[in-house]
């Protein structure tokens, strides 16, 4: 599976690395 | 504007007080949602009330006609500003300030830091379980959910765990007490002291916490006023304290008194975290305010510069045109974009950390409950206004 991330719409709520944080990384302000 | 007399037409008066209202709100929400679907009181100060998810996200991302001065649900007294000095930064504030005010505070609810916070909760919910276990029987609400959240909160703050019941009582006297003047004042009056005391003690003895990491911050070059940190750790302790352990509570009473979903939990652990946004989202504690900055029409309802509006994140989440079956509790929904930690750039800070608290909470409780209900000899009773949940749930473990 590839996934991307838009860091334009991101708002950095984390839900990502909360549903698959072996695939996202966020940093301290939950933005991936 | 007090309100005692009973409502008789929820569209035009409602009133976010009534004992009836704040303990089954959703039949009103589903009747002012198909026949006006922004009501206004004049009760508490006057506010307007959306109930439609679309409504709801419309204004909360609409920071230009309304803003976040103040967001308490009762506007203070008109002899005194009730809040805080420095206000509640960064929930209490608009851009520019917003953006580096909530900068500063998200760092200490990342995955990261919330993954450090996770031993000690459950640590604490083990042995909070573990009394109510021995005792064959105990309040869901005051022995358990109340417990929690507040002495995270403590330790993000680095104070001591033994004040969390005084905490406890300030918070509740500022949010579910905003009604009773002379309770929001004491409380708002004892967070400022305290808060005030703690943060000359950090200035000279800094640790490492919340408030000496702001003491120590700088934005453009200048350090971050002392109203500003006092504020800000007041906000960690109101917004951590009663929105999650009414969460918990709220999850707590539903699977007391819907065995079928408890049992499913029990035999698919998996299954909780899907579960918790669902608790979430049917049982949403929290409404905050905005303040309407110059006249503008939603939905055919003049609002004029200077009204309030109440954001009715859990009206919206029970809206049948984003959720279908929106008044069942379904624990297996998957596609559920909720409102409970509202939405748009005021959006909860702390969610990850909530949702941690609500995931250990209830598996240590499952852990050692699998069976329990309700008291019958005893009652379930709630608070509303800002935040809404179950203040005792007297339980029989089985």
């Amino acid at each position: 599976m590839r996934a991307s991330v838009d860091p334009e719409r991101c708002q950095g709520h984390s839900r990502c690395y909360a549903l698959a944080p072996e695939v996202f990384e966020v940093d301290d302000y939950g933005l991936s | 504007v007090s309100a005692s007399a009973p409502v008789e037409d929820w569209a035009v008066d409602y009133d976010v007080f009534d004992p009836g209202y704040v303990a089954d709100p959703f039949p009103v929400w589903d009747r002012l949602r198909e026949a006006c679907p922004i009501a206004h009181t004049d009760r508490w100060g006057g506010s307007w009330l959306p109930t439609r998810y679309e409504d709801v996200a419309a204004i909360a991302h609409d920071i230009e006609h309304f803003s976040s001065r103040n967001v308490a649900v009762v506007p203070p007294p008109a002899d005194d500003d009730g809040v805080i000095p420095g206000g509640l930064p960064p929930i209490s504030s608009d851009p520019p300030v917003h953006t580096w005010a909530r900068r500063l505070l998200l760092p200490w609810f990342s995955h990261r830091r919330v993954a450090e916070y996770e031993p000690m909760t459950r640590e604490l919910c083990g042995r909070l379980a573990d009394a109510i276990v021995s005792e064959g029987r105990g309040d869901a609400a005051v022995g358990y959910a109340q417990q929690i959240p507040v002495r995270v909160i403590a330790h993000v703050l680095g104070v001591p765990a033994e004040l969390s019941d005084t905490f406890t009582g300030w918070v509740r006297d500022v949010l579910e007490f905003a009604n009773v003047p002379e309770r929001r004042r004491r409380g708002r009056d004892e967070i400022v002291a305290y808060l005030g005391r703690l943060i000359e003690e950090r200035r000279d003895a800094p640790g490492d916490d919340l408030i000496s990491t702001l003491l120590h911050a700088e934005v453009d070059g200048e350090p971050v006023p002392e109203t500003h940190v006092l504020g800000t750790a007041a906000l960690t302790l109101i917004a951590g304290v009663d929105t999650t352990w009414s969460a918990i509570g709220s999850s707590l009473w539903h699977l007391s008194t819907h065995p079928d979903d408890r049992r499913r939990l029990v035999a698919e652990p998996e299954l909780l975290p899907i579960a918790i946004e669902e608790l979430l989202r049917a049982y949403s504690p929290v409404t905050m305010a905005r303040i309407v900055t110059s006249d503008v029409e939603i939905q055919g309802c003049p609002m004029r510069a200077g009204d309030r509006v109440l954001m009715n994140f859990p009206a919206a989440n029970r809206d049948p045109e984003v959720f279908p079956d929106a008044d069942e509790v379904l624990i297996d929904r998957e596609v559920n974009r909720h409102l409970a930690f509202g939405v748009g750039i005021h959006r909860c800070a702390g969610s990850n950390l909530a949702r941690m608290e609500l995931q250990v909470a209830l598996e240590e409780w499952l852990a050692r409950m699998p069976e329990f209900e309700l008291d019958a000899t005893s009652e379930v009773t709630w608070a509303g206004g800002q935040v809404r949940g179950p203040r005792t749930i007297p339980v029989v473990v089985r």
